[in-house]
């Protein structure tokens, strides 16, 4: 195990190292942040074997890659922890804003009414007092009801903030179906159309 | 420790004083290899600035509007057969953030640059 992975390190004289602790420090972040600081780390690297090459100083290439890298993690998780946040908020307010396709926003409104038929349904007994446990379980219909609430939002969400929305519906979805097991096929409906939403604003986003 | 807002570290400074240096030599923008070649040249130091300093330097320098950078045409990096660089230029408020900073501390003086062709 020890042994390929020295010989791939002495074959790229140490820089999947790095790439792979930039590639870990810079998780999480948006698309276009990441990538710029992976890109530019590239070309470092690129630029560091180009000038070991003609200073002939190939051989020791790795070490001092490795002294480079180790001098700079604590750099590097002070710009992961204190200025990528900040950086990255700039990011995502620059990313453009795609317009939902006629099909997306057909599939919204339409589990749109069912989520809200169905709230109607469980959460207008519940008011009146007259919920019934059966087929509830316990908490079953605050659950559901919770659930629709939450599934609600997220797809007012999905126009303006697809990411957000994604974020929203999937706890929604997952309490609601918690709380009425049977009723997965909708909720599964809801998950779907949410989702079909934020992949096509993700899908035809112009990188930075 | 914290810092004064607007006050440079001595790495800041001595990107600057490199990117100065590099134009001097008729290159107007660098690249972060050749500006952390370009300083441990001047301080005729052994290792070069560590990747995550020198990166979160050049950013916040960018932050501050005392450095812009533009990334390189994707065409020629392919032609040359490498990855595209980012390109940093010192801003008209770069000068003056590095004059200042060196008003503040006159003794900081670093050797020249050895003569050599551009890195290219």
């Amino acid at each position: 195990m020890l042994v390929p992975l020295r010989r791939t390190i002495a074959r790229d004289h140490g820089a999947a190292l790095v790439r792979g602790w930039v590639a870990l420090y810079t998780l999480g972040l948006p698309d276009g942040l990441r990538a710029r600081r992976r890109e530019e780390l590239g070309a470092d690297l690129a630029e560091e074997t180009a000038d070991a090459v003609r200073r002939a100083a190939l051989p020791g290439l790795a070490g001092r890659r490795f002294v480079r890298l180790l001098m700079g993690i604590p750099a590097d998780l002070a710009w992961r922890l204190l200025d990528a946040p900040g950086m990255a908020v700039a990011f995502r307010l620059q990313r453009a804003w795609v317009p939902p396709t006629r099909w997306t926003l057909s599939a919204l409104g339409v589990v749109a009414v069912g989520t809200a038929g169905a709230l109607v349904l469980v959460a207008g007994p519940l008011l009146d007092a007259t919920a019934r446990s059966d087929p509830w379980v316990g908490w079953g219909p605050y659950g559901f009801a919770a659930g629709c609430v939450g599934a609600l939002v997220a797809i007012v969400a999905a126009v303006p903030a697809p990411h957000r929305a994604l974020a929203i519906v999937l706890p929604a979805a997952l309490v609601g179906t918690l709380a009425a097991p049977w009723f997965v096929g909708p909720w599964l409906l809801v998950v779907i159309a949410v989702g079909v939403r934020w992949y096509e604003s993700r899908s035809t986003r112009s990188r930075p | 420790m914290r810092r004064k807002p607007g006050q440079l570290v001595p790495l800041e400074v001595s990107i600057l004083e490199a990117a100065q240096a590099l134009r001097g030599m008729g290159m107007a923008e660098a690249h972060g290899f050749l500006l952390a070649r370009t300083i441990a040249d001047q301080r005729g130091a052994k290792h070069l600035t560590a990747y995550g300093s020198l990166y979160k330097a050049l950013d916040r320098l960018e932050r501050a509007t005392l450095l812009e950078s533009r990334w390189e045409d994707p065409r020629e990096a392919a032609e040359a057969g490498r990855p595209r660089r980012r390109f940093y230029r010192m801003t008209a408020a770069g000068e003056g953030a590095l004059a200042d900073a060196r008003d503040r501390a006159p003794t900081v003086a670093l050797d020249p640059l050895p003569d050599r062709s551009p890195v290219s």
